[in-house]
């Protein structure tokens, strides 16, 4: 299977080695792949396949993904649920695993809240987490590359974080936490420092969110794409491609796997820092 | 759907949220510094103090970073102490 995927991956990369290396050398033939001048090399895609990397759809190519990611967990949830059983077939078992496995982990950490917060945190988890693998199928492209998906995500549980603050603490509350949850006369007397200060410190987190997913999985993508490369380069001394991105992809896996779970357990602490603290004391 | 008792496992789910706790400190550590500069140049521009509430703002983004790791480390190894006791089976 894994030969087979290797061989898959080879062939690809063999046929689209060429807009690869132009890629990364800033070529023209870059520009038909959808590539940017210069930048750093990536592989070919669907959309640039199938527009020969010209047009404003090639823009679009990280909400084109984004949006058959999301289309694609609409439609497994959707099948899931119409055709559930008491006792489950293979796939309605291979999904309740994965929501048990999602909530138990989430209840580690928000206790007797899990319910309420499981059905974003769960979906948040697996769409990165599609996301950032679907870049490692051939003519796939990761939109977990963009930093506008990212920072959207972010900017989404930032909001959610902050929305769910000002429901279960009240607006005075949530304004009293912001400013450092002063108690005594010290204490307000450094509100004026308290709250610039906690105000930025909400704001870094959606920023060090962002930031992360993006860089390790443009680092892992881009590292892909350069041993890509290597393999279509050695055709110059061999009458075949060597897959040399081969261990790349279980490094990949692992990376794209710890970077979602590391998005979902922050967003999950941000959420939990939000929560009234005699709450989440199970 | 049963659920399986959330303290099963509690080793490899600590571990996981522990490389998630240490990849967060340079994360923010970086950001709050950033944040706290581009909030104090937008405020330099606009009163023309530069370069002293950019200096401010980073200031400001370095205690905010400290502030929010403390935080995150506390309910983190908390929520784990949690899981580490928590042998209840949820049904």
């Amino acid at each position: 299977m894994l030969l087979y995927y290797g061989q898959v991956i080879t062939v690809t990369a063999a046929r689209f080695g060429p807009w690869l290396v132009a890629t990364a050398s800033g070529g023209e033939a870059g520009e038909h792949s959808g590539g940017h001048e210069g930048g750093a090399p990536h592989l070919p895609n669907l959309v640039s396949l199938l527009t020969g990397g010209h047009g404003p759809v090639n823009e679009w190519v990280n909400v084109i993904f984004a949006l058959a990611v999301a289309l694609f967990m609409v439609i497994v949830a959707m099948s899931v649920y119409r055709k559930r059983q008491m006792i489950p077939g293979p796939f309605q078992n291979a999904i309740e695993m994965m929501v048990e496995g999602m909530y138990n982990f989430i209840y580690s950490i928000l206790g007797n809240d899990t319910k309420k917060y499981l059905p974003f945190l769960g979906t948040l988890f697996f769409y990165i987490l599609i996301n950032n693998w679907i870049g490692m199928i051939p003519l796939g492209h990761s939109p977990s590359t963009s930093l506008s998906i990212t920072a959207s995500l972010a900017i989404l549980v930032f909001l959610y974080a902050q929305w769910t603050g000002i429901q279960r603490l009240g607006i005075g509350s949530y304004l009293h936490h912001l400013a450092g949850s002063p108690v005594d006369v010290i204490g307000w007397c450094m509100v004026p420092l308290m709250f610039p200060v906690h105000v930025i410190g909400e704001l870094a987190k959606p920023f060090s969110l962002s930031l992360r997913l993006f860089g390790n999985i443009t680092g892992e993508d881009t590292l892909i794409a350069v041993f890509v490369g290597l393999g279509i380069a050695i055709l110059a001394f061999s009458p075949v491609g060597i897959p040399l991105q081969l261990p790349f992809y279980f490094l990949g896996l692992l990376l794209s796997t710890i970077q979602a779970l590391v998005f979902t357990l922050l967003s999950t602490i941000y959420i939990l820092m939000m929560l009234p603290h005699e709450e989440h004391a199970h | 759907m049963s659920l399986m008792k959330p303290g099963s496992d509690n080793k490899s789910r600590r571990d996981i949220r522990q490389i998630g706790l240490y990849t967060a400190v340079p994360g923010l550590l970086l950001a709050g510094p950033l944040i706290g500069y581009g909030i104090g140049w937008w405020f330099d521009g606009k009163f023309g103090t530069s370069p002293y509430l950019s200096a401010l703002g980073v200031l400001l983004g370095i205690a905010a970073a400290g502030i929010e790791i403390y935080g995150l480390v506390k309910k983190a190894s908390s929520s784990e102490n949690n899981s580490d006791n928590d042998t209840e089976p949820r049904t």
